[in-house]
């Protein structure tokens, strides 16, 4: 990584990356489309010690809380969205913690599946499958 | 940035939904990925 003058004063500005937050536009929620809300929202919602708190009567479950920095969507439909989703979610461990192995073991064990390992020069990650086969990844801890 | 203002910069309107409480616009982006506008609340 190169690091400018311009970037080396811009790291020690209290300013997150993109400049200071401002109103406007903003995500509510990040939305999973599948079959079995209830049942891939619990699932989720458990990897991230977060809560179910809304239902819907099983078609729209949220879930917040826990680890989550955001809320999570859970939407019933029909039919399973064909194909890999074009959308995934960058999970990030935290500095302190179990490690990338440790978190992956968890998730194989919770039902989860490995689809590929892939290791950069300075940084790491593991693409998984979660149980409706959402693609999803594990990185490495990054300052 | 509002459903008209996504319109023109490339994005399609696809639906909307109301229910009592809640109302949204789903669109889709210039890649065809539908996301949705709600209402404040």
């Amino acid at each position: 990584m190169t690091h400018t003058p311009e970037a080396s004063a811009a790291s020690q500005s209290p300013e997150p990356p993109g400049g200071p937050a401002r109103p406007g536009l903003s995500i509510g929620m990040i939305t999973v489309d599948t079959v079995d809300a209830r049942a891939l929202a619990a699932w989720w919602a458990e990897r991230f010690g977060a809560t179910v708190t809304d239902d819907f009567d099983g078609w729209f479950c949220s879930v917040t809380g826990g680890s989550l920095s955001l809320t999570l969507g859970f939407q019933r439909v029909e039919e399973p969205t064909p194909g890999k989703n074009r959308v995934h979610l960058d999970l990030a461990l935290p500095l302190s913690g179990p490690s990338r192995a440790e978190t992956v073991a968890a998730f194989v064990a919770a039902g989860a599946t490995v689809h590929d390992t892939v290791a950069m020069p300075e940084f790491g990650w593991t693409v998984l499958a979660d149980p409706d086969g959402n693609l999803f990844c594990v990185g490495d801890p990054s300052t | 940035m509002t459903v008209a203002e996504f319109v023109a910069a490339g994005a399609t309107a696809l639906e909307s939904h109301g229910t009592p409480g809640a109302a949204w616009t789903v669109l889709a982006d210039p890649d065809g990925n539908r996301f949705c506008i709600g209402d404040p609340h």
